[in-house]
C-alpha cells in the first residue's frame, strides 16, 4: 500500500521520530554489549558503566577468542565458532536435502501411502525438539552419539517446514514444463538435476539462510547434548560464561563472546536480506 | 501414407467419459486443426497422442506404429504448450537443444540443428538469451524452434497462440503456416478460436463433449454444417437457428414466416441461416425489429428479435450503417440455397 | 491441490523419501511415543524400576498447584509477548509502509535482532539489569526504586516479556510490512478518495485485509512464546524467582533434567504435544486456506 497520500509536513516527520526511536531502542543494547566489551572489568562492576568504547578492545576479543572464560567451563570462542558452523551448516544442509528430495518424491511421484507418509512428515511441521527432549536425549544416548557433531545435527533436521515449503513451491512448478521435459525425454532425475534443482536456486538459498540461523541460535539441545566443554557451541557456551549470584562474571568477556556469536547470523540476515525475507514470508503463502 | 491414425479413441477419467471415440486418419504433410470450446476434449485428445495421458481405449498410431503404451519421447513427435513451457533457467540455445542431448546426439549436430532451426525462427541473435529477456512473440518462436530441431513425424500444438496479444497472434498465425507448409511436417493444432481454425487448417476437426461434430475442410464445414453444434460454432456472427417446419417446399419459421426452399423433407426441423445471407429486401419475408446496431467497419451487425415472436436475431449487412439512422424494423431476404435444416431430434443436417 | 502430471514408479520415490521418514521416525515418532509410553510410568532417575501407574501421573499433574501456577504462567507470558511484540511491529510496519523512500534502510535497522539467539538476547539485557552491575537498575536505583527482578516477580516477568518481546519484534516487523506492501494502492486510493483519513483507513480498510496475517502471527508468535523463549528464561530468572516465570516447556525441563522426575515430565512433554497438535490445525487451517484461494 504505498505511495501514501500524506507525504510531508508534520506527520512526515512523525514517521521518522517513530522509525527512530524504534531503531535505536532495539539497538540500545547492543551498543552496551559493544561498549563493555571494549573496557576493563573494574570500569563495568562499579556503576554506572562508561557509554562510550574503551580501549580493551583487542585485549577482550582476543582472551574470549583464544582462552574463553579462561578455563572455568566453556571451551575458546574460537573452538566453539568453529563447532556452531559446523552443526549451523550440517542442519542447513541437512534439511534441504531431505525435505528437497522428500518434497520431489511426494509432488512429482504417485505411489501407495504417499498421502500417508505426507502426512506423517507434516505431523512434525510445529514440534519443537524441547517437547521431546528427554525421551530424544535417551535416543542420541543409546547411539552414542553424545558430545558429538552428528548428535548435535541429527535430531534437530528432523522437521517438517523445509519439505513444506518445498512441496508448495513444487506445486506452483507449471505442469506444462514437466511435460515439455517427458517430451524432451528426460527420465525423473535427470529432470531433477537438470530442471528442479536450478529453478529452486533461490528457494534453496532463502531456506539455507533461515536454516543456518535456527541451527545457528539452537541453544538447548546443545546444552544437553554436550558435556565436554571442546563440542560446545557458542550460544550455550557463552550463557555458561556467566557466574550464578555469587561468581563474578567477567562482562568485558562475555560481552566479547556474546558479540561474537551473534554477529554471524546478522550478516547472514543483512548481506542476503532480500533471499530472507522472501524465504521467511514465503512460509505464509 | 497415413501420417497419423485415432481408431475409436477413448478417455475417460475415473466413471467421467471425456472423449467418446474418435476416428480419424491424418495424411502425411496435412494441417489438421482441432477447434472446439473450452472443455470439450480437444486438449486431452492431444495430450493422448504426445503421450502425456494414458489412453483408455482404442489405438493411436503414429507412421503406422501403435504408440499407446509409448513415451512421450519415443513417439516420434514435438509438442508446442500454450505458456511455452520453457525452462526459464536455461539459455534459448539450450532450451532447444535439450531434448536433443538427452538423445544423445553428437555435440556437433546439436549445434548444427539448433542453428538452423533458429535461422528459420530468426532467432540467430538470441541464442545466448534466458526466457525471460524474451518478449512473447519471440518465447513462442524458440516453443516452436524446441519442437522443430527434434524433426519430429508430428507437430502438436496446444493453443500455442492464446497467450500473444491480437497482432501479434494473426503474424504468428502466418508465420506458423508458412512454416508447416516449408518443413511438411504433419501437424495437429488445437484452438478455441475458430478464426485461427479457419485460417490454418487443411482439415478441421470441430469437438463438443468429447465427440467429433465434424471433420473437414475448412469450406466444407462452413458452407455444410453437419451439426447444428458446428453450424453454430463456425461463423462470426453465429448463424441464426430458428425453430421451424418444413413441408417439402417450403420452410416456416415459428413466427408464421414462409421462406421457400430446396428440401423434400417433411416435419420439424430447426432452420439455419447465416447472418451475412440475410439480404435487405424491401420486399423481403423475414422482417426483424431491430434492438441494437453494431457497425465494426466495412459492415454492421444488427441484433433484434423476428417480428411477432421473442426469437432473437441477428444479420449482418455490408457497408456502414449510421445507428442514428436506424429504423425500428428493416425487412430481409435468403436465397433458398443458403437456407441450412437440421433435423429437430438429431440435430444433424438434411440435405436438400 | 494435486498436479495433473507426475512420474511413474515407486521405487526411485520410495529411496527419496526415505532419509527423511528414517530421522523424523527416530528422532520425532520414537521419542514422541516413548514420552508417552513413559507418562503411564513412575520410572526412577536410575532406570532400575519402573512402575505401571496409568493416568496417575496426569492427574498428580493436574492436582498439583505448581503445575496450574505454571499453567497460568505460561498463559500470561504468551499472550503479553504476542500483544506487545506484534503491536509493536504494526506499528513500525505501519510507519515504514508510510514512506516512499527510506523504507528500506530500516528495514534492514529493524530486522537484525531476529539473528540473534534468545540466549543471547536473554544476556544482553541481563546485563543492563544485574542487580549489581546493570546500567538500567543502577539508574532507577538513583531515581529511588530498588529494582530486583531475582526477587520481585512481577519485575521478573516484565524483563522476561520485554526481552522476548524485543528478540520477536523483527519477525512481525517484516511479515506485516510485506503484508501492507502486498496491498495494492488503489484499494487505498479509492479509499483516500471516498474521503477516508489515514487512521480511519488503516482501521477500516488496511488492518481487515491485514488479518489473515495477523492470525497466522498470532498463532506463531504464541508457539514462539512457549518454546522459542525458553534461553531468554534460562539465562535472566531460571525460571524463578520462585516459579514465578516457570513457563511450561521450562518446567520440562527442570523437572526431567534437574529434578529427574522423568515420569511426570513426559506427561508434561505429552501435554506440550497436545497443545502444539491444536496449534499446528490451526495453522494449516490458515495455509489451506491461502493455498486453495
Amino acid at each position: 500500500m504505498s505511495g501514501m497520500v500524506e507525504k510531508r509536513g508534520i506527520s512526515y516527520w512523525l514517521t521518522h521520530v517513530g522509525l527512530t526511536s524504534g531503531v535505536l531502542v532495539l539497538f540500545f543494547p547492543l551498543w552496551l554489549a559493544f561498549v563493555a566489551s571494549t573496557v576493563t572489568n573494574q570500569e563495568v562492576i562499579h556503576p554506572p558503566m562508561p557509554l562510550w568504547p574503551g580501549d580493551q578492545f583487542l585485549e577482550n576479543y582476543s582472551r574470549a577468542l583464544i582462552e574463553g572464560d579462561s578455563g572455568q567451563t566453556s571451551a575458546s570462542v574460537a573452538r566453539m565458532l568453529f563447532n556452531t558452523t559446523v552443526v549451523a551448516t550440517g542442519i542447513a544442509v541437512g534439511k534441504i536435502v531431505i525435505s528437497f528430495t522428500s518434497a520431489f518424491a511426494i509432488v512429482f511421484f504417485r505411489f501407495p501411502a504417499r498421502n500417508i507418509f505426507f502426512w506423517l512428515i507434516f505431523l512434525t511441521l510445529m514440534l519443537p525438539v524441547e517437547v521431546r527432549i528427554l525421551p530424544t536425549y535417551e535416543v542420541v544416548a543409546s547411539f552414542g552419539l553424545l558430545n558429538t557433531y552428528s548428535g548435535l545435527i541429527f535430531p534437530l533436521i528432523a522437521s517438517a517446514t523445509a519439505t513444506f515449503l518445498f512441496r508448495q513451491f513444487f506445486m506452483t512448478v507449471p505442469d506444462e514444463i514437466v511435460e515439455a521435459a517427458r517430451i524432451d525425454g528426460a527420465k525423473p532425475m535427470r529432470f531433477f538435476i537438470d530442471i528442479l534443482i536450478p529453478i529452486s536456486r533461490t528457494n534453496i538459498a532463502a531456506l539455507f539462510i533461515i536454516m543456518f540461523i535456527y541451527g545457528w541460535n539452537q541453544f538447548l539441545w546443545p546444552l544437553l547434548m554436550t558435556t565436554d566443554p571442546s563440542m560446545n557451541t557458542v550460544i550455550m557456551g557463552v550463557e555458561q560464561m556467566i557466574g550464578g549470584q555469587d561468581d563474578v562474571t567477567p562482562w568485558p568477556v562475555v560481552m566479547a563472546a556474546s558479540i561474537m556469536a551473534m554477529l554471524p547470523p546478522i550478516i547472514v540476515v543483512i548481506s542476503m536480506q532480500k533471499l530472507f525475507i522472501r524465504g521467511l514470508t514465503d512460509r505464509e503463502k | 501414407m497415413a501420417g497419423l491414425t485415432l481408431r475409436n479413441v477413448h478417455k475417460s477419467f475415473g466413471k467421467v467419459k471425456v472423449i467418446h471415440g474418435i476416428d480419424m486418419e491424418v495424411e502425411n504433410g496435412e494441417f489438421i486443426v482441432i477447434v472446439g470450446p473450452s472443455g470439450c476434449g480437444k486438449s486431452t485428445l492431444l495430450r493422448m497422442i504426445a503421450g502425456l495421458e494414458n489412453v483408455s481405449d482404442g489405438d493411436v498410431l503414429i507412421d503406422n506404429l501403435k504408440v499407446n503404451d509409448k513415451e512421450p519421447m519415443d513417439r516420434n513427435i514435438a509438442m508446442v504448450f500454450q505458456n511455452y513451457a520453457l525452462y526459464p533457467h536455461m539459455s534459448v540455445f539450450n532450451n532447444m537443444a535439450y531434448g536433443l542431448k538427452i538423445a544423445g546426439l553428437p555435440k556437433s549436430e546439436i549445434a548444427e540443428r539448433v542453428r538452423q532451426g533458429a535461422m528459420m525462427l530468426e532467432l540467430d541473435g538470441l541464442l545466448d538469451r534466458k526466457p525471460r529477456e524474451l518478449s512473447g512473440g519471440q518465447r513462442q518462436r524458440v516453443a516452436m524452434g524446441r519442437a522443430i530441431v527434434r524433426q519430429p513425424a508430428v507437430f502438436l500444438f496446444d493453443e500455442p497462440l492464446s497467450n500473444l496479444d491480437a497482432k501479434l497472434r494473426i503474424q504468428m498465425r502466418l508465420e506458423i503456416k508458412s512454416l508447416q507448409q516449408r518443413l511438411g511436417t504433419t501437424s495437429l493444432f488445437v484452438t478455441h478460436d475458430q478464426i485461427e481454425a479457419m485460417t490454418l487448417a487443411d482439415r478441421m476437426v470441430v469437438m463438443n463433449e468429447g465427440v467429433a461434430e465434424q471433420i473437414g475442410s475448412p469450406l466444407d464445414v462452413f458452407q455444410k454444417p453437419e451439426t447444428i453444434f458446428a453450424a453454430e460454432f463456425i461463423g462470426s456472427p453465429a448463424m441464426n437457428i430458428i425453430k421451424a417446419i418444413s413441408d417439402g417446399q417450403s420452410v416456416k419459421l415459428e413466427n408464421g414466416t414462409i421462406l421457400k426452399s430446396l428440401t423434400q423433407f417433411n416435419g420439424e426441423i430447426w432452420a439455419g441461416l447465416r447472418p451475412e445471407d440475410l439480404i435487405p429486401d424491401k420486399k423481403g419475408k423475414i422482417i426483424m425489429q431491430i434492438k441494437m446496431v453494431e457497425p465494426i467497419g466495412a459492415s454492421t451487425i444488427l441484433h433484434g428479435t423476428l417480428k411477432n415472436s421473442d426469437t432473437q436475431i441477428v444479420s449482418m449487412v455490408q457497408g456502414l450503417f449510421n445507428p442514428r439512422d436506424r429504423q425500428p424494423e428493416m425487412s430481409f431476404s435468403i436465397s433458398p440455397e443458403a437456407i441450412h435444416l437440421f433435423n429437430r431430434d438429431t440435430g444433424k443436417r438434411i440435405d436438400n | 491441490m494435486e498436479k495433473r502430471v507426475y512420474f511413474k514408479g515407486w521405487f526411485l520415490p520410495a529411496l527419496l523419501i526415505v532419509p527423511q521418514l528414517a530421522i523424523t521416525a527416530i528422532f520425532f515418532f520414537y521419542p514422541a511415543g516413548t514420552a508417552i509410553w513413559w507418562s503411564l510410568f513412575n520410572p526412577d532417575p536410575f532406570g532400575l524400576s519402573t512402575k505401571f501407574v496409568g493416568f496417575a501421573n496426569f492427574d498428580f499433574l493436574f492436582s498439583d498447584p505448581y503445575y496450574k501456577e505454571s499453567f497460568y504462567t505460561t498463559a500470561i507470558f504468551s499472550v503479553l509477548v504476542t500483544f506487545f511484540s506484534m503491536g509493536l511491529a504494526l506499528f513500525l510496519a505501519v510507519l515504514a509502509d508510510r514512506l516512499i523512500k527510506g523504507a528500506g534502510i530500516y528495514q534492514t535497522l529493524l530486522i537484525w535482532p531476529y539473528a540473534v539467539a534468545p540466549a543471547i538476547a536473554g544476556i544482553l539485557w541481563l546485563f543492563l539489569f544485574d542487580t549489581r552491575t546493570g546500567l538500567i537498575s543502577w539508574y532507577l536505583g538513583l531515581l529511588g526504586y530498588d529494582w530486583n527482578h531475582l526477587l520481585n516477580h512481577n519485575e521478573a516477568m516484565g524483563l522476561v516479556v520485554a526481552v522476548s518481546t524485543w528478540s520477536r519484534v523483527s519477525y512481525n516487523f517484516l511479515f506485516f510490512l510485506a503484508g501492507l506492501q502486498a496491498i495494492p494502492s488503489t484499494i487505498i486510493e479509492a479509499a483516500a478518495i471516498d474521503g477516508a483519513r489515514f487512521w480511519k483507513r488503516f482501521w477500516t480498510i488496511v488492518f481487515p485485509l491485514l488479518s489473515p496475517m495477523t492470525f497466522f502471527l498470532v498463532v506463531m508468535n504464541v508457539v514462539y512464546a512457549f518454546f522459542d523463549t525458553f534461553g531468554i528464561i534460562h539465562t535472566i530468572t531460571k525460571g524463578g524467582p520462585g516459579q514465578s516465570t516457570t513457563i511450561l516447556v521450562y518446567k520440562v525441563y527442570s523437572d526431567g533434567f534437574v529434578g529427574l522426575d522423568l515420569g511426570s515430565s513426559a506427561a508434561q512433554s505429552v501435554i506440550l504435544l497436545i497443545i502444539v497438535g491444536i496449534l499446528t490445525i490451526l495453522q494449516f487451517k490458515f495455509v489451506e486456506k491461502k493455498v486453495h484461494y
